[in-house]
């Protein structure tokens, strides 16, 4: 599959493509407003078991650091919460956004998160979990970035 | 100086006034008026030194970060961190009084009583998280729906209409009540008010934008809107109380109300409108859950206070179970939406059951890791009884 941000969906190069092209949309982001967590994702094998994880910082109206981490990592407290789905739900997923240039209403985050089947949000704590919902928005628009 | 206010206050309400004339001459009279005039300034303020008693600090140069420059700047520069009890005054923290100050009663004195480790961030992430109802929902993507689904969605946002009153009018009115030296909640609860005067606002809009109308109020207003009148209310006697009551219980529901309403939204205006108030009302719940916390680690006597708080809660989740989740307008509209018609309400129903198990176990686990369990005593019901 392919994503409009070049690089191979849910690699390192990805996640610095997105990073990069909320950098080069300031107005966007400053206009959604401050965003400091620090947010990962999971990628899970058929078995269920981590393949890969990701760990984003954001800071300010920027994603600051990309950083590959042992899926462990993301259970504690460095991690605010994370995002786990199947390599095969999430490339699907990444595939509409491309092709619908937006997630449309059965796809944003928080609708497939509630839903609970293929994307979970997990973390450490409630506290740190509810981080997802109070910056949702930032979220829902650098995830977004995958459609170019 | 003349002292006006003293004057008035110290005559009954409604006894005559001076003519201007009359206040003129007092004025004219008035010893500091006759000095400037003299040209001999007082300068008390302006020649007094920076040591806390007439002139707070000087020379503090405070860098802005790079989002610009917020309370937490100002805050490390100055050094001038909340202590635990306040003075009874009415003057910015850190800053310098005239030689008898005037004391006010403020209600609340002690920072355990308002404190939450995230208070100063959370305020600046609400300055500058504001959004507008009128401009940043892409109103011109509205599509119409079907008729049930309108139907519901408009009483499911009359109702959310309503909670956004209570929400205000609860709060505010606690304002006041904090000494100013805790500036922070003053402005964190002012930006809070104005979350919810755009929450009523953007429910009231979407609810005349697609040709649907207000539907029923139901009672859970009222019953609230009198409860928070009486001079004795259990519910809001206490700021804790009132926080527990309202950022805790009630908006953390809310905030699985307006998830839930992101979840059923079927167009891009609906998922815009829940996405936005999700992210104000979990600011809300945030400080709620961290003031809840500092209270627990720092305030005298909390075994006692804890048992206090304990029967408030269940109060709270009895009062929302019985006048929220099983009220027929919150229940039967959630399942239509979800079940996406009347027809399929029965399916509907599963949704709304499974949010209500997820509203139940997110509340349950946020006041433990603030310190709080109610595993054992949380009155809400594992399972709604439907
Ligand atoms: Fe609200
Ligand atoms: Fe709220």
């Amino acid at each position: 599959m392919t994503s409009a941000v070049g690089a191979q969906p849910l690699t390192k190069a990805w996640f610095d493509d997105m990073a990069a092209a909320m950098q080069a949309d300031p107005d966007r982001y400053r206009r959604l407003g401050m965003n400091d967590a620090r947010v990962g994702f999971r990628v899970d094998g058929e078995d269920g078991s981590p393949e890969a994880a990701i760990l984003l910082g954001f800071r300010d109206f920027e994603c600051t650091s990309v950083e590959e981490v042992d899926a462990q990592r993301l259970d504690g407290p460095d991690c605010d919460y994370y995002l786990a789905a199947d390599r095969r739900d999430w490339e699907d997923l990444i595939a509409h956004v491309v092709e619908k240039g937006r997630a449309d209403p059965s796809h944003t985050l928080n609708t497939l998160v509630l839903a609970d089947d293929r994307v979970h949000l997990r973390g450490a704590t409630q506290l740190g979990m509810d981080t997802f919902y109070r910056l949702n928005a930032s979220l829902q628009a650098f995830f977004e970035e995958c459609a170019g | 100086m003349v002292s006006t206010f003293s004057q008035i206050r110290e005559v009954p309400a409604f006894a005559a006034l001076p003519t201007k004339a009359e206040f003129v001459e007092q004025l004219n009279a008035d010893e500091y008026a006759r000095r400037v005039r003299n040209g001999d300034f007082d300068l008390g303020w302006f020649n007094a030194a920076p040591d806390g008693t007439r002139w707070g600090q000087w020379g503090v140069r405070a860098q802005p970060s790079r989002r610009g420059l917020t309370l937490m700047d100002i805050d490390k520069a100055s050094g001038l961190f909340p202590e635990a009890f306040a003075p009874p005054l009415a003057a910015p923290r850190g800053g310098g009084t005239e030689r008898e100050p005037t004391t006010v009663n403020w209600g609340i004195n002690e920072r355990w009583e308002v404190w939450a480790e995230n208070l100063v961030p959370l305020y600046e992430e609400a300055c500058s998280r504001q959004w507008s109802a009128t401009e940043d929902i892409e109103w011109s993507r509205m599509e119409e729906l079907p008729p049930d689904m309108e139907r519901a969605l408009c009483q499911f946002n009359t109702f959310l209409t309503m909670a956004e009153y209570l929400a205000t009018d609860v709060l505010a009115s606690w304002i006041p009540k904090f000494n100013t030296y805790f500036h922070e909640i003053k402005l964190f609860l002012a930006s809070q008010a104005m979350d919810e005067a755009r929450h009523t606002e953007v429910f009231r809009k979407r609810i005349f934008a697609n040709g649907g109308g207000l539907g029923q109020a139901i009672n859970f207003g009222s019953q609230l809107a009198q409860q928070s009148s009486l001079a004795d209310n259990i519910l809001f006697g206490s700021w804790a109380f009132t926080s527990y009551g309202v950022h805790v219980v009630f908006e953390g529901a809310i905030l699985s109300m307006f998830r839930f309403g992101e979840f059923l939204g079927k167009t891009d205006v609906d998922k815009q409108i829940f996405r936005m108030v999700m992210q104000d009302e979990a600011r809300h719940v945030a400080y709620g859950t961290l003031h809840l916390k500092y209270m627990i680690e720092h305030a005298p006597d909390v075994e006692r206070r804890l048992e206090e708080l304990h029967y408030l809660a269940s109060i709270s989740e009895m009062f929302f179970t019985s006048f929220f989740f099983l009220h027929p307008t919150t229940l039967e509209a959630c399942a239509i939406l979800a079940g996406e018609g009347v027809d399929g309400m029965d399916k509907g129903l599963e949704v709304y059951k499974a949010l209500y198990r997820k509203m139940r176990e997110e509340y349950l686990m946020r006041i433990k890791q603030a310190g709080f369990d109610r595993t054992d005593r949380c009155m809400y019901p594992e399972e709604l009884p439907i």
